[in-house]
């Protein structure tokens, strides 16, 4: 087990690092002067241009740039926002605990709702349950996510009144960012002020589950697809024939001797959604007006905040990374043979 | 009283349009401490048969008998749950590929407890102490370490043994051995063989041996059932029909065999192929590859009849030549 | 004479009917229509091809044409509608179905231009990462890994914020995010193939190294990399919709469907067709696409054939 892990992490440092010639090459290829693009005024005093190209570290040969980067990196140093002169990593950390909540929740929403119609449609196969699931899958694999964000809006928001348009939380509420995930905040802001803040938990609720579903929905049909048909392999299996010639119960046949085998290559899938989720939650969070690293990072390319982009990019990047890595270690962990093979 | 006592079984697959019958009006007996076998070519319907009797078919295939009884119950009408409280402990069935029956997310040992745990309610010390007996029972060396190991990290002999040990675990009345041995080595096929007929006799189980090898059955069968295309062709005691074919079927089947034909010149093969879903003859299935063929022959159905020493399905049993 | 004629006859009735081989085509195409979301699909891109290339024709109005008069019309069988606009107007009082008209020929031609240009670099790679797999091979695939590391909406953005938004910059960005699959696939293909033995028979035989590369190797990968590329021009409509979406794509007021949408979300509440309709266009022909790649990879792969 302990070789495996090392074998894995010989791939994932090599990748890191690619990631950070990437994010580097990133500010140095746009067209142009860079700090022209940066501040965006033609005219600039030479001196000041001179300042903030040192500033920068641009006037430097470029592999001494690449180390001086590194560098910082490793000292926690990425550099500022342009605008807010706030630190680019505490801006994430204040950032981050909002995609992470909505994520979670669309990705617990997916894996639950994915493996049980995965489930099921197996073992009903070719029933009008397997058609729709396979259908509705389908269907929700090609859908744009933010025209289903934007059509959702429109019909539970907008249409329905069932929940709030946009945001977290209604402005009503006091709520302390105590640990940045709203539904914890607001169950304590609720239990600390249960006159002001009565109800906030419930409205949490109700503000993040739009923008779970919607950014759930592509991994959801992934899952749901990916599940039936390794259910359907495994079903087939010699082993599967064994366990019912044993006189083992039909659930026992199915969620010990044939879902632990067809959920292998579902964890694998399952691990990639997380790519799809950072993706996806740049999309939703705009529909949405939700105020994570999505939005952050869009704004920020929108006012061309390089600093922002550079390593706002960079710290996703090596988070879905490390999420893979994870995810192939549970891998091993799930199936004997990977673990076992030299 | 036969232990298994089957009339008239037949299983469909495919729609209504279209179906396709894998197994046709076949009876079959077996008694306590009996080992009976079935012979017959890849898709003679022999695994079909067993599967159906032990509810295996998954709703796949129509089952139509007259009876289909093991032990006093019948098990056309039993519900999935009696039924399940026979299958893997009374009747226990082993496969053709042993590396491929075991699941492969499991150790060993889980695999073997599973069954005392589900059948027999077996816990703690003692669930351990004899999923180990079984292991050595089925001469695994080194058993107490390979409880803990996983499928793939044993040979296709060993997991044969493991399955053995599985299927012997709550001392099955009825031990359904499917092809055992087809996917080992040769020299290990001898091995298991022996093993299977020690704990057969051991234990004064019935035992169904289901291959297409000859010479196996020759070797430790009291009786033998040879199929073609679905049907049971001939029926009868080793050695006596070995020595004795009525049908013709089963006396190309044997001529076929290098160690029947000492003396000729060359092996004797059947002309054509086992009819398959959309050729199968109107009269008897045998009748376009029949060396014996008479005009009755193609227009009927020839229904299975006994004689003194068996059963036979067949308008012209080749009983002259058994005078000369 | 007579003998002659009466052996041919023999032979021609003992033709067996299976033995006459259908033509490759006419066996796919076969294959093919068995799939009814299959032909359902290509019908849907057959209209939106049809309207992407005749929209100068078809279309009943200009699609950058103000009608002040009718600033948000609804479609014409809503309540308040107009038998002028069929699909009704949007905020600046142009004509939507024209609009989703001239919009096919922006979506369906940056993504077919984004999959050209990650199909031709991304077989080649891929072929010399198959060729080479020692050091140039390991190379590009450490390459592909990081670019795969990076969310690919997100690996698209940060191309359009290096390259600035418009037209020409989004195919590429598209491009290159396409780029990783194209690479893996091929070389996976390939090395599958070249460990068969007709490779090595025509390396026996001095083929040379461009040869045995695109003449040899290559026409047996093509099954696999016609599904990837009909799935991956889905999802390069999904991308460029998305990029117009975000205000980075196709700059307006060139008409294109996503960047149709990026000025929706505030009109949600009073008109709703200016959401639904390039929302649904864009989900149907992603639909379409995905349905015709599925019918693709059971015609042309019998291996893969049932598999999913």
């Amino acid at each position: 087990m302990f070789a495996f892990i090392l074998r894995r992490l010989g791939v994932l440092i090599p990748t890191f690092f690619g990631i950070t010639l990437l994010t580097f090459a990133l500010i140095r290829m746009i067209p142009g002067d860079p700090i022209e693009v940066m501040v965006g005024e033609r005219s600039l005093d030479p001196v000041m241009h001179a300042a903030a190209m040192k500033r920068l570290g641009l006037d430097q040969p470029l592999y001494v740039q690449y180390f001086d980067y590194i560098g910082k990196l490793f000292h926690g140093d990425l550099g500022a926002s342009l605008k807010t002169q706030e630190s680019v990593w505490k801006e994430f950390t204040t950032l981050f605990p909002a995609t992470l909540e909505l994520a979670l929740c669309a990705l617990v929403f997916a894996t639950v709702v994915g493996l049980l119609a995965g489930v099921v449609a197996a073992i009903k196969r070719g029933s009008i349950f397997d058609h729709g699931v396979m259908g509705v899958s389908l269907t929700g694999f090609s859908m744009p996510i933010f025209v289903w964000g934007l059509l959702a809006v429109m019909l539970f928001s907008v249409y329905l009144g069932w929940t709030p348009v946009s945001g977290r939380i209604d402005l009503q509420y006091d709520i302390a960012p105590d640990t940045g995930f709203m539904l914890i905040d607001a169950w304590r802001a609720q239990i600390a002020d249960p006159e002001l803040n009565a109800g906030a938990f419930k409205d949490a609720i109700m503000h993040l589950i739009l923008p779970a579903i919607v950014l759930g929905t592509i991994p959801l049909a992934v899952i749901a697809r990916m599940t039936r048909s390794s259910m359907l392999e495994v079903l087939r299996e010699d082993y599967v024939r064994t366990a019912r010639a044993k006189g083992l119960s039909p659930a026992r046949v199915i969620f010990i001797h044939t879902l632990r085998n067809a959920l292998i290559p579902v964890l694998t899938v399952i691990g990639l959604q997380v790519g799809t989720l950072m993706g996806g939650a740049v999309l939703t969070e705009t529909i949405f007006s939700w105020p994570g690293i999505g939005k952050w990072l869009i704004e920020a390319i929108g006012r061309r905040d390089y600093p922002v982009v550079q390593n706002g990019i960079l710290i996703v990047a090596t988070l879905v990374i490390v999420t893979n890595f994870i995810v192939d270690i549970l891998y091993g962990i799930a199936n004997p043979r990977i673990r076992h093979a030299k | 009283m036969s232990l298994l006592q089957i009339k008239n079984l037949s299983v469909e697959f495919g729609n209504a349009a279209n179906p396709f019958r894998a197994v046709e009006n076949l009876d079959l007996s077996v008694d306590q401490g009996e080992i009976v076998g079935i012979v017959g070519e890849s898709g003679s319907g022999k695994s079909v048969t067993m599967m159906a009797m032990m509810g295996l078919l998954e709703g796949q295939g129509r089952i139509v008998a007259d009876q289909l009884e093991f032990d006093g119950k019948n098990l056309l009408t039993i519900s999935p749950k009696e039924r399940r409280k026979i299958v893997g402990k009374d009747i226990a069935m082993i496969f053709q590929d042993p590396m491929t029956s075991l699941n492969p997310s499991y150790t060993v040992g889980y695999q073997i407890m599973e069954v005392l745990k589900v059948h027999q309610g077996l816990r703690g010390a003692e669930l351990k102490a004899r999923a180990l007996e079984l292991m050595e029972l089925v001469e695994i060396p080194a058993a107490k370490t390979r409880l803990e190991a996983y499928p793939h990290q044993l040979s296709g002999g060993m997991s044969q043994r493991v399955m053995i040990a599985v299927a012997l675990a709550c001392n099955p009345k009825l031990l359904i051995a499917d092809e055992p041995t087809t996917a080992l080595d040769v020299t290990i096929q001898a091995q298991i063989m022996e093993l299977l007929v020690n704990l057969q006799k051991e234990r004064n189980m019935a035992l169904i041996m289901i291959t297409h090898d000859l010479a196996v059955i020759a070797e430790v069968a009291h009786r033998v059932a040879v199929m073609y295309a679905g049907q049971v062709a001939e029926e009868g005691h080793v050695p006596r029909l070995f020595q004795h074919p009525v049908h013709p079927y089963t006396e190309a089947l044997l001529s076929s065999i290098p160690e029947h034909s000492k003396g000729a010149r060359r092996l004797t093969t059947l002309p054509g192929i086992v009819p398959g879903q959309y050729d199968r003859p109107k009269g008897c299935l045998l009748s376009p590859r029949c060396p014996y063929v008479q005009e009755r022959c193609r227009a009927e159905r020839p229904a299975i009849t006994p004689y003194e020493h068996g059963a036979v399905r067949c308008f012209y049993p080749l009983f002259d030549k058994e005078a000369q | 004479m007579a003998n002659v004629n009466t052996t041919s006859q023999t032979v021609a009735a003992n033709e067996d009917p299976a033995l006459s081989y259908p033509s490759p085509l006419k066996e796919f195409w076969s294959s093919f229509k068995q799939n009814k979301g299959a032909v359902a699909g290509l019908i849907f891109m057959s209209v939106v091809v049809f309207c992407a290339l005749f929209a100068g024709i078809i279309s009943p109005h200009d699609p950058l044409e103000q009608y002040r008069d009718h600033l948000l019309t609804p479609p014409s069988w809503a309540e308040g509608g107009v038998s002028q606009f069929l699909l009704g107007t949007d905020e600046l009082g142009r004509d939507i179905m024209a609009r989703l008209f001239y919009g096919a020929r922006m979506s369906l031609l940056i993504s077919l231009m984004s999959v050209l240009l990650s199909l031709i670099p991304g077989v080649i790679l891929g072929l010399l990462a198959a060729f080479f797999p020692k050091v140039l091979g390991g190379l590009i695939m450490r390459l592909m890994d990081i670019m795969m590391a990076l969310p690919s909406l997100l690996l698209a953005i940060a191309i359009m914020a290096i390259l600035g938004p418009g037209l020409i910059n989004a195919m590429i960005a598209i491009a290159v995010v396409g780029l990783p699959g194209y690479v893996r696939l091929t070389r996976a293909s390939a090395i599958t193939e070249l460990n068969r033995d007709y490779v090595t028979a025509a390396r026996v035989s001095g083929a040379e190294l461009l040869r045995l590369m695109f003449v040899t190797v290559l026409p047996n990968c093509m099954a696999p990399l016609i599904v990837h590329a009909t799935m991956s021009f889905s999802s390069a409509i999904l991308e460029i919709s998305a990029l117009g979406f975000l205000g980075m794509g196709v700059q307006p007021p060139t008409p294109e469907w996503g960047t149709m949408l990026s000025g929706a979300r505030d009109y949600m509440t009073s008109a709703w067709w200016v959401v639904l309709m390039p929302g649904l266009t864009i989900l149907l022909a992603v639909l379409s696409i995905n349905l015709m790649g599925d019918g693709l990879r059971d015609a042309l792969d019998p291996k893969m054939k049932r598999a999913a």
